[in-house]
């Protein structure tokens, strides 16, 4: 990911330039994420019912809404691919699509777990069948789906339109998981930010969003330097002849 | 000149849609034997579930209907495994796909076929389990039609998403294992509705009580639709060479 100084000389500028910009952008976006769980562990107070647990929903909340957008980011390039002629831009619209979806399933299974561990302490359980857990479960198994049919397709042209279709239909599940704690009966609490269910104090939505930016901007890098490597990978493989 | 092109185009779609479903339900007739393991199959799990759960558990209605809607899911997987299998050993499908028919009636009538064969399946399914299980709250002639269009449903959707799964695994080395993977967590909408409309249909109240009724029925029609559509708007690129 970080490369050395005497291999960065050995790079075409065109090449070494938007690596570098990217590294230092996650490095920076990660500095700003330590500060974000700085304010959520140390500078608010505790919540007067759960205590210090309900700290956790400020990396969980964050992870959430960065899976959701990564879900569907990969939609709107698998959408592109389709809207594309020029088969070079088609393929990388593709990588974006699947980077994209390796992202909101790295987010999906963050949510997962911060959920998990939050659960235990307050509902007694690791896991309970609720409708926002079940269709958040849905949604990472979707995730999996794709990355699988991927991974065992070799045809390339074929696989970049399955793949497409795929991401498309998986971010149907996405306002599903959002809207399930209104559709039906659940114990997980509605959406915080909404104005009539009064779910967080103001200084509590404030440190909400501080991490909430910081884990979007760190997700942004992540996707960024990962895309690059995608892409790079693509490209050995093409010139090996794998494709 | 027009209205006639798209007339004989339309006539040329419904013949080909027919010529796919007669052969499809030719070759299957002359396998019966798979048909018949099927049941065979769900009337094991059948007795399975009393066994592993309990005679007195199984008395009671959600977890009957639990058993019920479980069980035709399998049946569901195991038909749609086999989807294009018959015409695959028979070549039939190289013919099909080198004639100048449109590559969406080859979907379309699988998905009509694959819903006769799981329907059928389930009508055999239902009469076993409202016996072994004593089902009493199947008798009034309204539950029984409500049941029944409900397990229609349930084969039109599970056809109909089994068929674009399939298309989109048909390429893949490890279709056996991506076909399933696919195929339940698009499915679960579908199985919440039934579940949850046949609760309601006899007489317990579940998670509809909250989420209207109507909600679920329409999510029931919409699911088959959407997928039908997505069949019909893939297939060329599913069979594209």
């Amino acid at each position: 990911m970080f490369l050395s100084k005497s291999l960065f000389q050995t790079l075409p500028k065109v090449v070494a330039k938007p690596v570098r910009f990217w590294d230092t952008f996650l490095l920076l976006s990660a500095l700003m994420q330590l500060f974000a769980w700085y304010f959520a562990l140390f500078l608010i107070g505790a919540d007067t019912d759960q205590g210090d647990v309900y700290r956790i929903l400020f990396v969980h909340v964050s992870v959430a809404w960065c899976a959701f957008f990564w879900f569907f980011a990969s939609a709107f390039f698998g959408l592109r691919v389709f809207f594309q002629r020029d088969q070079q831009k088609a393929k990388a619209h593709d990588f974006s699509s699947h980077t994209s979806m390796e992202m909101a399933l790295v987010f999906s299974s963050l949510v997962l777990m911060t959920g998990s561990f939050w659960g235990r302490p307050t509902w007694g359980v690791w896991w309970d069948w609720d409708p926002r857990l079940t269709s958040s479960l849905v949604l990472f198994l979707m995730g999996c789906g794709y990355l699988l049919l991927r991974y065992f397709t070799p045809q390339a042209s074929y696989r970049i339109k399955i793949s497409a279709i795929v991401s498309i239909i998986s971010s149907i599940n996405v306002p599903i998981v959002y809207y399930s704690v209104n559709l039906w009966r659940s114990v997980h609490q509605p959406q915080t930010f909404v104005q009539r269910t009064h779910n967080a104090s103001g200084d509590i939505q404030l440190v909400l969003l501080i991490n909430l930016m910081a884990t979007f901007l760190l997700s942004i890098a992540l996707y960024k330097v990962r895309r690059q490597s995608i892409s790079l990978q693509e490209t050995l493989q093409e010139f090996r002849g794998y494709q | 000149m027009n209205e006639f092109v798209v007339h004989s185009q339309l006539r040329w779609w419904v013949r080909s849609f027919l010529l796919v479903f007669k052969s499809s339900f030719r070759s299957f007739w002359i396998r019966k034997s798979f048909w018949f393991g099927i049941f065979v199959f769900s009337v094991c799990l059948l007795i399975l579930f009393p066994f592993a759960l309990g005679t007195e558990f199984i008395q009671k209605l959600p977890v009957q209907l639990g058993c019920f809607w479980a069980i035709m899911e399998f049946v569901a997987v195991v038909s749609l495994g086999q989807c294009f299998y018959f015409e695959y050993e028979a070549m039939m499908l190289d013919v099909f796909l080198t004639s100048p028919m449109p590559k969406s009636t080859l979907f379309i009538a699988k998905i009509a076929f694959l819903t006769v064969q799981i329907f059928s399946l389930s009508l055999f399914v239902f009469l076993f389990w409202s016996i072994l299980f004593h089902v009493q709250a199947i008798h009034s002639v309204t539950n029984l039609v409500c049941f029944l269009l409900l397990t229609f449903l349930f084969s039109v959707s599970s056809a109909s998403l089994g068929v674009v799964v399939h298309g989109l695994t048909s390429r893949s080395l490890a279709k056996e294992i991506l076909h399933p993977i696919l195929f339940f967590p698009f499915q679960t909408g579908v199985l919440l509705g039934v579940s949850s409309l046949s609760l309601s249909c006899l007489g317990f109240a579940p998670l509809s009580a909250v989420w209207g009724q109507a909600t679920w029925w329409t999510l029931l029609f919409v699911y088959p639709t959407i997928f039908i559509t997505l069949a019909f708007l893939l297939a060329p690129i599913f069979f594209e060479e």
